[in-house]
């Protein structure tokens, strides 16, 4: 598997504050990699740094060999990054179709894309949001608006897919069908970098995991191996368990 | 909801019908001066709702396009001599390259800040406006351009020539005006249902979701603005067409960008129809107020100034109560209980 996307030393400041402290880390074609942390440990940062929200204060990205640091979101999306947000952001008074057909026209090709309304429905079997594509996205429930936000982000047609907590808040059936979804989006080529508090799905889903803590990464492996490394239980749990 | 727009499309089509024949019930008269700045004003206000409404940037900027074509139109025509509606292209372009020139920096400003921005602008532009002779003739090459003739004539304004025939000459703007209108309201129409509307609704409810999903925010702003502009100059041209005088103080006034934002507010902001009823209900309370007197015992008071403390109190009441203002309102009544039983009774009887 060739390399997709690759950042070297990322730093970004925020006045006195660094919150993200010389971060190197790479996502392979095709593969689910998961960022993990305690809170306020920069996953998010990055995350912003990647899809061009922020500009890094020095280091670099390479997306596919190409420089997208300082590129602004709307150039990210169209190089083939996509990130969801956080706490959703729907159009709230949209219908849920056109929400995605928001991605489909403007998205990655979407300029050259001959049917978007064709397009925008199949996304929206993919994704099983079909049924509700006439209602305002503003009456969906939290799991219908946090699967929304998904499907929207792939209408836009990304090569590289940031998923950022879209499991955390869901209940058990939830958590499983959006599993499953992500496994899906997985099978259709794109590769996915995904944060997560939700330890049972990114342990499940991810083939690779980094570990940050207060910006800096402290670990970086295969699920099995996190879990059982002492820097990581000591960031979560604190010194007196990491032995 | 299909009745609700053959019932909007009815209510348009009899506008129109008697639109078209007030100058005929009342040939040259005050009413149809009164329809010609009516007409013209819906153009503002569907013009500013494309950025405004569509957008969601709320500009206190817009009368510098308004002035701006005015004056591009009266100051080509004294210079050259060519009938006047030959210049109504470049009084929309120049008002259009004012847009580039404030919008590209200024749009890059969110919410509020962007508002406030544009008040600046709009100041500015005045005062720039209003000496701009006299700042001129202070300049080695550039006084040339106002040797003969003035660009903006200070304080006195400029005055075009009259034409011959002034009764048909007015008949042919009241026309023009109102074909216009439509043309602004078509353009209007057509934004809304293409693609370049969905980026502006987009960029309206949620700009850094936009931005995400390859919307380039920064770029339909200002093309939006660009839109409006363009037409909200060719409105100033008209107007500076049929009143044959222009004064800078009035045509870069505060008052017309706080016109342009308080009727499609009023009326509705962000639907076709809502700036257009915003428009007809702004124009016809500051008619009927400036004319009408009250009185209190053998006191008898001018109402002249009292339309604004009226919108004042009606957006009060619209930002309160009723954010799809007059047409929100309507539609309101029309989906009501009452209205229900009403149309349910009715039913019975036929």
């Amino acid at each position: 598997m060739s390399v997709l996307l690759e950042c070297d030393g990322l730093i970004k400041h925020f006045g006195g504050l660094v919150a993200v402290n010389d971060v190197s880390c790479h996502a392979r074609d095709g593969e689910i990699f998961g960022l993990i942390g305690p809170n306020g440990a920069g996953k998010t940062t990055l995350f912003r740094l990647i899809s061009g929200v922020y500009s890094p204060t020095t280091g670099y990205i390479l997306f596919k060999g190409r420089s997208v640091a300082g590129l602004k979101p709307h150039a990210t999306c169209h190089r083939g990054i996509v990130s969801t947000h956080q706490i959703v952001r729907p159009f709230r008074e949209m219908s849920v179709f056109d929400n995605v057909r928001v991605g489909a026209e403007f998205g990655r090709r979407g300029d050259r894309r001959r049917d978007v309304n064709a397009w925008t429905r199949e996304i929206l079997e993919f994704t099983g949001l079909a049924p509700q594509a006439d209602r305002l996205a503003k009456n969906l429930t939290l799991a219908g608006r946090k699967r929304l936000e998904i499907a929207r982000s792939l209408a836009a047609d990304p090569e590289l897919l940031l998923l950022d907590e879209v499991i955390a808040g869901l209940n058990p059936t939830e958590i499983a069908q959006t599993m499953n979804l992500i496994l899906q989006i997985r099978a259709r080529g794109i590769t996915i970098i995904m944060v997560e508090h939700v330890m049972k799905a990114i342990m499940n889903l991810s083939d690779r995991i980094m570990v940050l803590n207060y910006g800096r990464k402290i670990a970086e492996g295969q699920p099995k191996e996190i879990a059982q490394n002492p820097a990581v239980i000591e960031a979560y749990l604190g010194q007196p368990f990491a032995n | 909801m299909r009745t609700d727009r053959s019932l909007t499309w009815l209510v348009a089509i009899v506008v129109l019908a008697f639109v078209a024949a007030l100058p005929m019930l009342y040939p040259g008269s005050y009413w149809q001066t009164l329809g010609l700045i009516t007409f013209l004003f819906v153009s503002l206000s569907v013009s500013w709702n494309i950025l405004g409404g569509y957008g969601g940037q709320i500009s206190f900027g817009h009368g510098t396009f308004l002035g701006l074509g005015a004056f591009t139109t009266a100051a080509i025509a004294l210079r050259t001599g060519i009938p006047p509606w030959l210049t109504i292209p470049v009084a929309g372009l120049i008002a259009m390259l004012y847009g580039l020139l404030w919008g590209y920096p200024t749009l890059r400003l969110r919410g509020p800040y962007f508002s406030i921005a544009t008040i600046g602008v709009g100041e500015a532009t005045r005062v720039l406006m209003i000496n701009l002779d006299d700042l001129l003739r202070g300049i080695p090459v550039l006084k040339e351009v106002v040797r003969f003739r003035p660009l903006t004539g200070g304080a006195s304004g400029l005055t075009l020539p009259m034409p011959a025939d002034i009764r048909s000459y007015a008949l042919a703007y009241y026309y023009g005006a109102f074909a216009f209108m439509l043309v602004a309201l078509a353009v209007s129409w057509w934004i809304r249902r293409s693609r370049f509307g969905l980026a502006l609704l987009a960029i309206n409810m949620d700009p850094d979701a936009a931005e995400t999903l390859g919307i380039s925010t920064s770029r339909y702003k200002v093309m939006a603005l660009m839109v409006s502009a363009f037409l909200v100059g060719i409105v100033g041209s008209l107007y500076a067409q049929y009143f044959l005088f222009i004064d800078p103080r009035e045509m870069f006034s505060f008052q017309n960008s706080i016109a342009m934002v308080l009727m499609p507010i009023i009326g509705g902001v962000g639907t076709l129809w809502g700036p257009v009823l915003g428009a007809v209900v702004f124009k016809v309370v500051e008619d009927r107020l400036s004319t009408a007197r009250l009185m209190v015992g053998s006191l008898s008071i001018n109402l002249v100034q009292f339309n604004l403390l009226l919108y004042g109190l009606l957006l009060v009441l619209i930002i309160l109560f009723e954010p799809g203002g007059v047409l929100g309102l309507i539609r309101r009544i029309g989906r009501s209980k009452l209205s229900l039983r009403i149309s349910a009774r009715f039913r019975g009887w036929v």
